[in-house]
């Protein structure tokens, strides 16, 4: 148990925060907003939802995840070269690439939620939730060592 | 009380999972009583505890508290206090029933009071020392009959006459007779009461009240589901029992045991649940749709856990087991959800559920049944996934097994035949205007056939053979089920203009039928050689111009016409009267023809199949020239009829020109032109053409649709049609590349057009709908509006998981491909520096070539992220290099082959080698014996201690030990081991119980080489192990004289393993040759001598083969071996410690100087798992000596054997006056001893090798009072 592990726990931590926020979402308060409250009170309910969880993105998960996710790059001695390499590198820059990806989408979701685009909006969330997971595919695929 | 039962339901399950998966730790009490334990402890309590709340009087409840205080104490380890409590249980609930009589006397009371006579009885002779497999019928007494009374009682089965009721006495008497009967004979009252059993059954499926209420809703439907599968697994359970008579012992008892208290008890439980648990709890069960989850699972553990046992593959089994096992985890769950969720719904909506208000007053004309080809639509959806899946196979490429194989069979199984299944039914509806079969029907077909085929694909690609047939055997039976729906259509229909068409419809299903048993026997691997050839030939054929050929030339009568805008031709039908015959009798020839290996007469069944082909496409032709081909549709599919022309013409000559058996092979090129030209083509034009009908919308977008689907059709026709024979012909590769961009530009240019027509058509429908919620206010309006905005909302999550996954899998491809690093040979010459790389835990290059006596300088950089070294066999080494770092390394004059590695604990294991090599010689070892294994580039390593992350270097002494300094501190032989050190936390023995034969004269087992386990192979010293699954020794193979064995042999290990089975007959050049990582073989022996026999690793070098763990024992009884109490196995090996096939280690066993002796894979393992016996019995060891160098002199301190047989002979009979001593025997000899302890105590069993038994061929006997 060392600070290092602190550090990793944060990263893990944040990570099952922010994925699980969504599948929560996703699976139990969204079907049952749809299922149990009028079209007004549902859309307001919804944006409440939505503002909150992209506050928490934002204040939240994105600064834990990126200082930890340096952080831990930087004691395993991740250089930009190796990012390329097989193995442990290029799995890497795949996570981080998807990890961008995800993040761009999200950001399209809040910005397609606030223009009234619902049908995009919802397209673009189930995709960051999916390529979210896809994440965490990718992180148990790297190599502990 | 409800702790004991809790505390039963976790020992039983716990104790049934480690049965079933040896991995499982669980306390020996849960595993040995997990049948008592699961009968008696869980349900018995639950069962008596009913009946005292029954009752109402407080002493009732003693029958329920002694059987969970019972269930306890057996759990706990107190096997003599748990079995008394238990039958006093038994008794006590005997009274509590004559007190339920005395207040009401009637019929169900006297079953059930017969039933926990039932269970008294078993229990007294349970105490009398009875084995427990011999009280499986009294046990199943208790339950049948009390299950029975409980139905008579709680479903009040009125209005039965008595002579009806009779018929249920007369089951249960002849139950319980067959409980009696069982004193005398166990396989006769087994075989008498599985008849009782069939007839409870059928009793109960026709007299029950289920029966009615399944048609109901809600509560009672789900009840009489449980009920009437419950029944199903009773009358199933009766079958077995009297086909096994349950002493057949091993698997098949097992599926009648589990078939009965799994399937009809558990499902009854759970059928009752919601009735019963208020009364025994207090706590309201509402029923909730949600509890179908876990009665399915339930049924399909069941099912699978009967099916693995009567074929007795053993995963498939433990798959059951353990789905059951979460079956009944499920069911606990959802009962406390639900019960707990009431609370919340009570205060909206008090007592009543509103899942069922709104079923019930929401009737029918408020959901209005979605039309017909909304349903297609939605059911393409699965077609559209099995595409997506076959351009993830096709990127993925050489990364999955059998990808040719793999990519064929997703398209064409999974998108193809879900397409035609799919479509031919909905074509045949439209055509005949008949009424639309039931919706369940074709959702269950398609179902099954996709169910089928994920487990064709499975089978053959990674798991058992058994289940890529067993797919084929469902995918043949919905084809067929398939036919007969069209066919009764067919009949029901007014007669037609285009009945006809579905002539061909039925017959493509019929080929699929034929195909499907061709595709079932080539994954069974029947016939090798010429005849699999043939069969794959056939299978290919029927397949191909059958399901896909009749099904597109059906279709293309009516569709053919419609695309080109012009009337049907008068012909049509007399063409296709004419056709059809000759076609279906044409391909049944060929396939016979195929099969058969006529060459001519399968050419005259293809010549026959092409005429009746081109009968069929007269009246095409005459359509086409009256009106000529103006759309891309139309090209398209004239197109993909050309080439099917072609392909079959190119055919004709294949089969012309060769014997059957090469037809296969020959006909391989074509398949791009059939699968791209054809098949594809005719799909992507068919779709060009219905597509926008289907979106609808008014002439105006059916305009605007197709006019956008039709974009540059010319050039995608041009393109699509340039690329096939790219694709087909043998031109160099980059033409073949720019054939399949062609092809695949083409197909993604339609997709992406289709894609923007459906997105265009989804938000005009959408507008339409807000146009209608707006209009028409009101609740009837609403509901199909909001129907239509529910559809409209899957698209955009539909779109967004296509994106997801399309992202996911672009990253994941990313992270994979690792460029061809790993392998890159070098080869230098003169005087030479090599850049030597090492990153991602591997070394680039992998293999230097250099002329002999080149002066290597290796320059080596790490450029990983983490530290390592490159250590030379030589002894050259550079420092630990951090990230970045580089050392150079000057090298000796090349001599012979040299050997490197990273000696950062682990590394070397996870493929961090290289070597060195004069040109010339191969990279692999020239003389293994030298050498042994270590240059196959894989690695071994000895030890897995818990090295410290950093800074192990090699230890390395003169002999060139380089073990990575392990915890566990074991480098060669310098340290003796400690037997008496205490065993890791979680290890458990190797079972050395051996099971009765399992029956039947045919057995087939799959061994699959595992060289990367790691084993407890003496007390805390974990050694890597190589295995035949997973276990040293491997499996043991048991029969009788003249048994067949079928070992399918997989090398699913890093190196070249092969396999030789002492116990047969055969020449060694086939079945015992060494096969590559990856590869399988089928290894047949009939087993014509009793013995107890050897197998083990036919690899060079066996010394090391053997001593690393590749043995294990073939059990052949000699005829007439009589039964004895217990039957034990003990296989001797040696054990070398040490890294595999390091100097040290292989000097270790080439000089004879084990470090230990092992009794079934762990020296001293039984000191600390002792094996037991019971004073009195009589007990039989059987022995196998696998060396590789030393024999055993097999001895009991304190027991004399009054029988020896060695070497398939009696040495010695129990009635012979003599006794033995000793159980000698020589390396790969084998044979067994019986011995009767004399009394309780301590027996240690030992190697009287004293050597040997100090050094491990060590283990005790725990003796326990008779």
């Amino acid at each position: 148990m060392t600070w290092w592990s602190v550090v990793r726990f944060l990263h893990v931590l944040s990570a099952a925060l922010w994925v699980g926020g969504q599948l929560t979402v996703s699976l139990v308060v969204l079907p049952l907003a749809r299922h149990q409250l009028d079209a007004e009170r549902r859309g307001r309910m919804l944006t409440a939802v939505g503002r909150r969880f992209g506050m928490i993105t934002g204040a939240v998960f994105l600064p834990v995840q990126l200082a930890t996710g340096v952080a831990i790059a930087w004691h395993k001695g991740v250089t930009w070269a190796s990012l390329a390499e097989p193995g442990y590198g290029r799995i890497l820059a795949a996570k981080l690439g998807l990890f961008c990806a995800v993040m761009v989408a999200a950001a399209l979701h809040g910005w397609a939620n606030g223009a009234g685009h619902r049908r995009s909006a919802r397209a673009l969330a189930v995709a960051s939730l999916i390529g979210s997971i896809g994440i965490i595919l990718l992180a148990t695929a790297l190599p502990a060592t | 009380m409800l702790a004991g039962v809790a505390v039963a339901l976790i020992a039983g399950l716990s104790g049934g999972l480690a049965l079933l998966i040896a991995q499982v730790p669980a306390p020996v009490a849960f595993t040995e009583q997990h049948g008592p334990l699961m009968a008696l402890g869980f349900l018995g309590t639950l069962i008596a505890l009913e009946r005292a709340v029954a009752l109402r009087h407080r002493w009732a409840y003693l029958a329920p508290a002694l059987s969970g205080l019972g269930a306890v104490a057996l759990a706990a380890g107190a096997e003599r206090a748990g079995q008394l409590a238990l039958t006093a249980a038994g008794g006590w609930l005997v009274g509590v029933y004559v007190a339920l009589l005395g207040r009401r006397l009637s019929c169900e009371t006297a079953l059930q009071l017969a039933g926990g006579l039932a269970w008294f009885a078993g229990g007294l002779l349970w105490l009398a020392g009875r084995p427990i497999p011999e009280l499986i019928v009294w046990f199943a007494a208790f339950h049948v009959l009390t299950i029975a009374a409980e139905r008579l009682e709680l479903a009040h089965v009125v209005f039965l006459r008595t002579s009806a009721r009779g018929g249920l006495v007369g089951a249960a008497a002849l139950l319980g007779a067959a409980a009696v009967l069982s004193l005398a004979d166990p396989g006769l009252g087994a075989r008498t009461a599985g008849a009782a059993m069939v007839a409870v059954a059928a009793w109960l499926a026709w007299y029950d009240v289920a029966r009615r209420t399944v048609r109901g809703s809600g509560l009672p439907r789900y009840a009489a589901v449980c009920l009437l599968a419950g029944y199903g697994w009773l009358a199933t359970a009766g079958a077995l029992w009297i086909v096994t008579g349950l002493s057949t012992g091993g698997y098949l008892y097992d599926a009648a045991l589990h078939a009965l208290f799994l399937g009809f008890v558990m499902s009854m439980v759970f059928g009752h649940a919601p009735v019963i648990l208020p009364a025994l709890l207090r706590v309201r069960l509402p029923y909730r749709p949600v509890l179908y989850a876990p009665l399915a699972l339930l049924h399909v553990a069941v099912a699978a856990r009967v099916i693995g046992d009567l074929t007795a593959i053993g995963p498939v089994r433990t798959l059951g087991g353990v789905l059951s096992e979460l079956a009944l985890l499920l069911f606990a769950g959802c009962a406390i959800a639900v019960a707990r969720s009431r609370a919340g719904h009570d205060r909206k909506a008090p007592a009543v559920n509103p899942l069922e208000v709104r079923i019930q007053k929401g009737p029918q004309p408020l959901t209005p049944p979605r039309p017909r080809a909304s349903w297609h639509l939605r059911a393409n959806a699965i077609v559209l996934a099995w595409l997506g899946l076959t351009v993830a196979v096709a990127l993925a490429g050489e990364a999955l097994p059998a990808p040719r194989w793999l990519l064929i069979h997703v398209f064409l199984l999974g998108a193809v035949s879900t397409a035609i299944l799919i479509w031919s039914e909905h074509f045949t509806v439209a055509l005949l205007r008949a009424r639309t079969p039931g919706r369940r029907g074709s959702l269950t077909r398609l179902a099954l056939l996709n169910v089928a085929t994920v487990a064709i694909l499975y089978g053959v690609a990674a798991g058992p053979w058994q289940l890529a047939a067993a797919g084929a055997t469902m995918a043949v039976g919905v084809v067929l089920w398939h036919a007969h729906t069209l066919i009764s259509l067919v009949r029901h229909a007014l007669p037609g203009r285009f009945g006809h068409v579905i002539g061909w419809y039925v017959c493509a299903a019929g080929a699929l039928a034929a195909g499907g048993v061709l595709g079932g026997l080539l994954a069974a691997q029947v016939g090798h050689g010429e005849t699999h050839e043939r069969l794959h030939a056939a299978h290919a054929q029927v397949n191909l111009l059958g399901w896909i050929g009749l099904t597109v030339l059906g279709t293309l009568f009516t569709l053919w016409p419609t695309v080109l805008r012009t009337r049907m031709s008068e012909r049509t039908r007399r063409a296709s009267r004419a056709g059809l015959p000759l076609v279906a009798a044409g391909l049944a020839v060929a396939v016979a023809g195929l099969v058969a290996g006529w060459r001519w007469i399968a050419l005259a069944g293809l010549v026959a199949y092409a005429a009746g082909t081109l009968t069929a496409l007269v009246p095409l032709a005459e359509a086409a020239r009256r009106r000529r081909p103006h759309t891309g549709a139309a090209w398209m599919l004239g197109a993909s009829v050309v080439w099917f022309e072609i392909a079959l013409v190119a055919d004709l000559v294949i089969v012309a020109t060769r014997p059957a058996g090469e037809v296969a092979a020959a006909l391989a090129p074509l398949l791009p032109l059939v699968l791209v030209g054809f098949i594809a083509q005719v799909l992507l034009g068919s779709l060009l053409h219905l597509l926008p009908a289907v979106l609808g919308g008014g002439p105006a977008r059916f305009k605007e649709n197709a006019a956008l689907l039709e974009r540059g059709w010319t050039a995608r026709l041009a393109a699509l049609n340039l690329g096939v024979p790219l694709l087909a012909l043998p031109v160099p590769t980059p033409l073949g590349l720019l054939g399949w961009a062609l092809v695949l530009a083409a197909g993604a240019a339609f997709i992406m057009l289709a894609v923007i027509a459906l997105t265009r058509a989804r938000a005009a429908e959408a507008a339409k709908a807000g146009v209608a919620e707006g209009a028409k206010a009101g609740a009837a309006a609403d509901r199909p509006a909001r129907d239509r905005e529910g559809r409209g909302r899957a698209w955009p999550a539909v779109a967004g998981v296509a994106a997801g996954c399309l992202l996911t899998a672009a990253a994941v491809v990313v992270a994979t491909t690792g460029g061809a690093g790993p392998q890159t040979r070098v080869t230098a010459t003169g005087v030479q520096t090599v850049e030597v790389t090492l990153s991602g835990m591997s070394i680039r290059p992998s293999v230097i070539e250099a002329a002999a006596g080149t002066v290597l300088t290796l320059r080596v950089t790490n450029a990983d992220a983490q530290r390592h070294d490159l250590r030379l066999a030589t002894g050259e080494r550079t420092p630990m290099l951090g990230i970045g770092q580089s050392a150079t390394l000057t090298l000796r004059p090349l001599g012979e082959a040299v050997d490197g590695w990273c000696t950062v604990a682990g590394h070397r294991a996870a493929g961090m080698t290289m070597r060195i090599v004069p040109t010339g010689t191969t990279a692999h070892p020239a003389d293994p014996g030298h050498t042994g294994h270590s240059a196959t580039g894989t690695g071994e390593t000895g030890m897995t201690g818990t090295a410290g992350e950093t800074g192990t270097t090699g230890t390395t002494g003169e002999t060139g030990t380089t073990g990575t300094t392990g915890a566990t501190g074991m480098s060669g032989a310098s340290r003796p081991l400690d037997l008496a050190a205490p065993m890791s936390p979680g290890w458990t023995p190797y079972d050395a119980a051996l099971e009765p034969a399992p029956g039947g004269t045919e057995h087939a087992v799959e061994l699959r080489v595992d060289d990367k386990v790691v084993r407890e192979v003496a007390p805390g010293v974990r050694q890597r192990v190589w295995t035949y699954n997973g276990t040293v020794p491997g499996p043991v193979l048991r029969g009788g004289v003249g048994d067949v064995f079928t070992v399918t042999f997989v090398n699913g290990g890093s190196m070249d393993h092969g396999i030789d089975f002492h116990a047969g007959a055969n020449a060694p050049d086939g079945v015992m040759r060494s096969i590559a990582p990856g590869e399988r073989l089928t290894y047949r022996f009939r087993a014509e001598f009793a013995g107890a026999w050897l197998y083990h690793c036919s690899t060079m070098p066996m010394t090391q083969h053997i001593a690393n763990g590749m043995y294990g024992a073939v059990i052949i009884d000699p005829p007439r071996l009589p039964k004895v109490d217990r039957e034990y196995l003990l296989v001797q090996g040696e054990l070398h410690l040490g890294e595999l096939g390091s100097d040290a280690q292989v000097a270790k066993i080439r000089e004879g100087r084990p470090d230990g002796w092992m009794f079934n894979g762990t020296a001293a393992g039984y000191d600390h798992a002792p094996l037991t016996a019971k004073a009195g019995e009589r007990v039989r060891i059987w022995a196998v000596a696998a060396g590789p160098s030393s024999g055993t002199a097999l001895h009991v301190v304190g027991a004399p054997f009054d029988t020896i047989y060695r070497e398939g002979a009696y040495q010695l009979r129990e009635s012979d006056p003599g006794g033995a001593q000793v159980l000698d025997l020589a390396p790969a000899q084998g044979g067994f001893a019986e011995l009767v302890f004399p009394e309780a105590g301590t027996y240690p069993v030992v190697d009287h090798t004293m050597r040997q038994a100090e050094g491990g061929a060590h283990g005790l006997f725990k003796v326990g009072a008779r």
